[in-house]
């Protein structure tokens, strides 16, 4: 079983934590095509989801892409019916545009985010 | 690549492998700025990375060039590239369509961009959010046509820049 995603120039790490039931997302999300990222992120996600249905997701992100923000709003659709999901949204307190998106994402997966300031 | 330091930054495209790493390139090179603060930075950041990758999707063959310059109160984005005579026509339409939209309209569109859009590569979101983070209009202006293979334009951000405000103008011309 894959313990993280490593990150690549244009795509987050990805790590689990099967004991606190944390999958972390970290790091710039913008690549050109986000499919692949998002595919093997999805494996990811349904073999942990298999350990537990309890997932914590921490999103992390200091940039994302306009293409990729579809895929993440797909992701966290696809998501959502199959795991018990508590979304944690980190910002840096000088970044309003990360709060934006967290709070635009919030009320598009029509679920409560807990917003996080690092 | 070559960087060239024209106020804040010039960077000329010519391969795949310059488009690989234009994000460190940036971010190195726009984070090391104490003058401006960082708010300004993730959006000239923000902005930068949507005019690259819709020149990657729809045109990456030629050669292009971003320069970023602040000049009088603004921090400018230009972003010069080519394509084709129709790429070039239905870009100036949807920049028109971009710069008639208000704020709480291109908030919208760009939600039901993320929850609809069915392509594989793009959002149709990049100068959507151009326009709302900069809080100006979206510029675009045919600097030359060889032939209807080759448009050769210009796309101009512009974002406000004031130390201490957020207040904004906006001019729909390009210079």
């Amino acid at each position: 079983m894959k313990t993280q995603i490593p990150a690549q120039a244009k795509t987050p790490l990805v790590e689990k934590d099967l004991e606190l039931n944390i999958i972390k997302i970290v790091g710039v999300l913008i690549p050109e095509n986000p499919m692949l990222f998002f595919e093997e992120l999805y494996s990811f996600t349904e073999e942990f989801l298999q350990k537990t249905k309890k997932l914590n997701l921490h999103v992390d992100l200091e940039y994302f892409n306009t293409s990729s923000a579809r895929y993440l709003y797909d992701y966290l659709k696809k998501i959502i019916p199959i795991s018990d999901l508590q979304l944690t949204w980190f910002y840096d307190s000088d970044d309003e545009d990360i709060l934006e998106s967290g709070k635009e994402f919030e009320e598009l997966c029509k679920i409560k985010f807990e917003f996080v300031e690092k | 690549m070559k960087i060239l330091n024209h106020e804040i930054l010039t960077i000329d495209f010519s391969s795949n492998s310059d488009y690989d790493s234009f994000f460190d390139i940036i971010t190195n090179k726009i984070n090391s700025i104490e003058d401006i603060e960082k708010p300004y930075l993730k959006k000239i950041i923000i902005c930068a990375i949507e005019l690259i990758q819709n020149n990657i999707i729809h045109n990456c063959k030629e050669v292009s060039r971003l320069e970023i310059f602040k000049k009088d109160n603004f921090i400018i984005l230009d972003y010069v590239q080519s394509t084709d005579k129709q790429i070039f026509e239905n870009l100036v339409k949807h920049i028109k369509f971009v710069n008639e939209l208000n704020f709480e309209n291109i908030s919208l569109k760009i939600k039901g961009n993320i929850e609809n859009t069915k392509s594989n590569i793009g959002s149709g979101n990049g100068l959507l959010t151009c326009r709302l983070k900069t809080k100006n209009f979206v510029n675009i202006k045919l600097l030359e046509a060889k032939s209807e293979d080759e448009y050769k334009f210009i796309i101009r951000l512009k974002i406000d820049y004031y130390e201490n405000t957020n207040s904004s103008s906006s001019k729909n011309t390009i210079g």
